[in-house]
């Protein structure tokens, strides 16, 4: 019998306000918050830094994350390199801004921050693709890679997702008057905005057999709100669709899912329309749901990609985690938002992501048969 | 890549005029300066009140889908998805942004268009596209994004996608940003689908090669010439292979009539 090809995690890395993939993971589990009370950049508000600054420069933080991967144990011939941002690194705008400039701040140009870390990769790609799809780059990401990996344009794909603070991301975001004084709650009754945070992340996907207990990307799917530039759908409508057809794409019903991972960015338009997809889609039947950004603020388009990896950490462990912030539910829809560990019954985790312009996004991962 | 798309449609802002398919190239007019200074009324025959408040980036996308959706009706608008391919990202409206930082006074209307994908969000918005997204960025990202498009399409994910190629920076603002210079504002669309449109003419379009990852900065401007190319073939009427050799793809962008389609 011909073994089965499917798209594999094989080796990730983070780095977040928690700290690495490990380290992160457990402190989410322990319902640590990295977000800190402000102000920053003159906003009063609470943000979720990197714990060393440091990994604000790309050059420093990509050179680490990808000395974090075996590359001497793979084969990287026929791999592409994906770069996810909705801003990335924005030093050299921010500098005109008033903000102290770095050395050599790259080039607010995404391509040219792709170039500068995959010039850092111990090969050479056959392809590089940039992504920017506001908050949902990562979960798009990780579609593209599918869909290139499945028609075998490559055997392999390396993502990497880099967003950071900038006075340039949170006085807009204040200007919206999206961010909360105090700290993201998700889905809590009492939540007044999102937390901005940073964070970088690396992935090595490749499509081959895999191994017991391994990640794999199932499925993953997109779809658009067609419905307003900032603000997502009243009625959900957008990322119901994105989640079906992940769901679709992996060939599962969503009873198959043990949890789900939200986008949950504490805002009041955001989880109230979240809320209302998972249960159009779930019904009474809603597996458990988490949101991360109460411990570790919202990574902007990076970090969709982190917290697919980090949920997958969670799958791994068979454990959703509990969801900082949150004490009482405050949508209308009767969905199971974590406040303590919760085991993950069935090997599938759902992930959602939503960004400005509409776009939806949704990746299902499964962990592969012991 | 190899799939044979049929072209639905087409359009193309840039330094020449306007162009659509079926349509004579429109020259602009004496005070116009180019794609930049596109009015409402030359592509959008409703009211559009806030047409006059897009950026750059955005007015292009709204531009050539305008003129793409000026001749189509019917279903499949809500399956329809948008690939976008973003030279310059939002970069003109980023160092807007920041003057409005500088002042004191961070413009909301601005941030909230400081995002590569903007462009997306103003043409799923008015036309009511629903289906997949793609938003890639840099030199060669109108290659990129046609072939992401023919893939989604390929793989049956979307009956057809709106391939949107922007350029919306002009001169002042490269040079302060990067080192391109002789850059021109230029906008594509293309609406790549699994079937040709009825009572149209079928044409078939195609991406052959291979990308490769640069080893060094490309000039950003490459691939609008490439397009606009194919589209003046279209235009007239002739098919048209145009061989590329870039440092991120080479192989060749070609358009043909599709002469077993019987209309």
């Amino acid at each position: 019998m011909q073994a089965i090809q499917e798209i594999v995690i094989r080796h990730c890395a983070v780095v977040t306000p928690l700290g690495g993939l490990g380290e992160s993971v457990n402190r989410l589990m322990d319902g640590t918050s990295g977000l800190q009370a402000g102000p920053f950049y003159g906003v009063a508000t609470a943000c979720a830094p990197f714990r060393e600054s440091g990994f604000r420069d790309l050059h420093t933080a990509a050179g680490d994350l990808i000395a974090r991967i075996p590359w001497q144990s793979i084969d990287t011939a026929d791999t592409i390199f994906i770069y996810c941002a909705a801003k990335g690194d924005l030093s050299r705008i921010d500098s005109e801004a008033g903000t102290e400039p770095a050395v050599s701040p790259p080039s607010p140009l995404l391509d040219r921050q792709a170039l500068q870390v995959c010039n850092l990769l111990p090969f050479r790609p056959i392809r590089t693709i940039t992504i920017s799809a506001a908050c949902a780059s990562g979960a798009i990401g990780i579609e593209t890679a599918t869909e290139l990996l499945r028609e075998g344009a490559c055997r392999n794909a390396v993502l990497f997702g880099f967003d950071v603070l900038s006075r340039f991301v949170v006085s807009g975001f204040q200007s919206l008057n999206a961010l909360s004084p105090t700290g993201a709650r998700p889905f809590d009754a009492a939540r007044n905005g999102l937390s901005l945070g940073e964070g970088a992340g690396i992935a090595l996907l490749t499509f081959r057999e895999p191994q017991p207990g391994e990640l794999i990307v199932a499925g993953a799917g997109s779809a658009n709100d067609a419905n307003h530039r900032t603000g997502p759908s009243r009625t959900g409508e957008g990322l119901l669709r994105a989640a079906v057809a992940a769901l679709d794409d992996a060939g599962l019903e969503a009873a198959a899912v043990g949890a789900i991972k939200c986008h949950g960015t504490a805002t009041p338009y955001n989880d109230a329309m979240e809320a209302k997809a998972i249960h159009t889609l779930f019904g009474e039947h809603c597996p458990p749901c988490v949101s991360f950004k109460g411990a570790i603020g919202h990574l902007s388009g990076a970090g969709s990609l982190i917290e697919i990896l980090l949920a997958g950490e969670c799958l791994r462990e068979r454990r959703l985690p509990p969801t900082v912030g949150f004490d009482q539910l405050g949508v209308d829809e009767k969905i199971g938002i974590t406040n303590r560990i919760q085991p993950i019954g069935q090997p599938v985790m759902l992930c959602l992501s939503a960004g400005f312009g509409g776009i939806n996004a949704a990746v299902a991962l499964r962990l592969a048969a012991p | 890549m190899n799939s044979k798309l049929y072209l639905q449609s087409w359009a193309a802002l840039h330094a020449g005029g306007i162009d659509a398919a079926g349509k004579p190239r429109q020259p602009w007019e004496a005070n116009q300066r180019g794609p930049l200074d596109l009015r409402r009324d030359q592509v959008f025959d409703q009211m559009f009140p806030t047409f006059g408040k897009l950026r750059p980036a955005e007015k292009l996308a709204f531009g050539v889908s305008s003129l793409i959706y000026a001749s189509i009706t019917g279903a499949g608008r809500e399956q329809t998805g948008v690939s976008l391919g973003t030279i310059f990202g939002s970069l003109s409206t980023d160092l807007r942004y920041v003057e409005s930082v500088v002042s004191g006074t961070p413009r909301p209307a601005l941030f909230s268009a400081t995002l590569p994908s903007s462009p997306v969000a103003e043409a799923a918005i008015q036309f009511g596209l629903k289906g997949p997204n793609r938003v890639t960025c840099g030199p060669g990202a109108g290659y990129t994004a046609l072939d992401l498009a023919m893939r989604i399409v390929a793989d049956g994910k979307a009956p057809a996608m709106l391939v949107l190629i922007i350029n919306a920076l002009d001169d002042v603002d490269c040079t302060q940003v990067c080192t391109d210079s002789g850059t021109e504002p230029f906008a594509c669309g293309l609406l790549v689908g699994a079937a040709p449109l009825q009572k149209q003419a079928a044409w078939r379009i195609g991406l052959r090669g291979e990308f490769r990852a640069p080893d060094k900065v490309s000039s950003q401007a490459s691939s609008q010439s490439y397009f606009l190319n194919i589209l003046t073939a279209l235009q007239q009427g002739e098919n048209r292979a145009c061989p590329i050799a870039e440092p991120d793809f080479n192989g060749t962008l070609w358009v043909e009539k599709d002469l077993e389609w019987k209309n």
